[in-house]
């Protein structure tokens, strides 16, 4: 059914139609989008994900914040979107002020923000989420990291986790910088939404793949000494205790020292 | 007949707007594999936010929050929608959201 509301829905033929300068009219007409295919194929695609989790997993907190996500989410990239129109067309804001004497006023803008108006954008989008993020880390995240005391055996095991641990989060954060700044230039260049979040669909799709083959030991088998290995396999663990799923079972050795201790 | 600078305008924003989906779908299934097993996602999070507000406003300067112009107002808009968006992915973390970003088609479809 998935394959089939792919195949027809036509969201991958989204043709965008732009008044440029060098256009043979050389009309300036604002920008327009215009987006082809069926709706239809679109919402049975959707509304298959919502009931294949509730079916798999039953629980509707689960359901009920995963649609509240991708709500947050939509309106989120569409209030960038608006914010992006409205850093290009400033007189189309009705911030304009009539002055006694009947002219216009208008509140300068600074002059590097106007000339780098999706920078400016990116500014303020990333200065508001990196405040509200890190007053929720602070809240809800603790800052004892696992890995550093759990493995500590000696001095130089210790050291050589922290190093580990260290740069596996120094390159976490830049491929988060690089998702993000990838996602938020994307939305400023791109006219058409739908093709961003096709795009992000479809990454999540891959990527809930390559976790499942994850999960079942894929990688395991070709290193089965790694610490991810170890760490995947404990993971996959403590899921299955935490919620009884059926996951297949790894072949991993890690595994026996973790069910001994 | 088109200038020379507009047919490498015209590549240069043809090979932008296949390379950023690339980049995004390489450094979003990266960042997913790296992030799922630690917990620590809302930290790294924030960490890669400050980072990038940090380039843009070297790059284009600060500005005061009292005369915001509209578009800085839908600006703080979104990066606290995307944050709130963050918390809760983090609150079913281990359990998956990849379904509910399948929605997210619809959402923009029916925005629009």
């Amino acid at each position: 059914m998935t394959l089939y509301a792919v195949a027809q829905t036509g969201i991958f033929s989204d043709e965008v139609t732009r008044g440029t300068a060098d256009s043979p009219t050389g009309s300036d007409k604002p920008q327009t989008a215009q987006t082809h295919g069926s709706i239809t194929p679109l919402l049975i695609l959707t509304a298959c994900a919502p009931l294949a989790i509730h079916i798999s997993s039953g629980s509707t907190a689960v359901l009920a914040i995963g649609l509240s996500y991708a709500l947050l989410t939509a309106i989120a990239l569409r209030l960038l979107e608006r914010a992006k129109h409205e850093a290009e067309n400033p007189t189309l804001n009705g911030s304009v002020i009539y002055s006694a004497n009947g002219f216009l006023a208008q509140p300068d803008e600074p002059a590097k923000s106007a000339q780098h108006p999706v920078l400016a954008i990116v500014r303020d989008v990333s200065a508001a989420a990196a405040l509200s993020t890190a007053i929720a880390t602070l809240n809800l995240e603790s800052f004892s990291f696992g890995g550093l005391t759990y493995d500590s055996v000696g001095y130089h095991g210790m050291f050589g986790q922290a190093l580990w641990d260290a740069m596996n989060g120094f390159g976490m954060v830049l491929l988060h910088i690089t998702m993000l700044a990838s996602l938020l230039f994307m939305v400023s260049s791109n006219p058409g939404m739908v093709v961003v979040d096709t795009l992000h669909a479809s990454s999540v799709t891959a990527i809930s793949v390559m976790r499942l083959l994850i999960l079942s030991g894929g990688c395991c088998a070709m290193a089965p000494h790694s610490t991810r290995c170890c760490r995947s396999i404990a993971d996959t663990d403590r899921y299955r205790h935490r919620h009884r799923a059926l996951l297949p079972q790894a072949s991993c050795r890690c595994s026996r020292r973790f069910a001994r201790s | 007949m088109q200038s020379l600078l507009s047919h490498y305008k015209h590549d240069a924003s043809a090979r932008a707007q296949l390379g950023l989906p690339l980049l995004l779908l390489l450094s979003s299934i990266l960042a997913y594999l790296g992030t799922s097993s630690s917990r620590h996602s809302l930290l790294i999070n924030a960490v890669a936010w400050l980072s990038i507000c940090t380039y843009a406003t070297s790059r284009t300067g600060a500005k005061s929050l009292l005369d915001a112009w509209p578009s800085q107002k839908l600006s703080w808009a979104a990066g606290a929608l995307f944050a709130l968006a963050a918390v809760e992915e983090r609150a079913v973390e281990g359990r998956g959201i990849w379904w509910a970003k399948v929605t997210l088609p619809t959402y923009g479809r029916l925005g629009s």
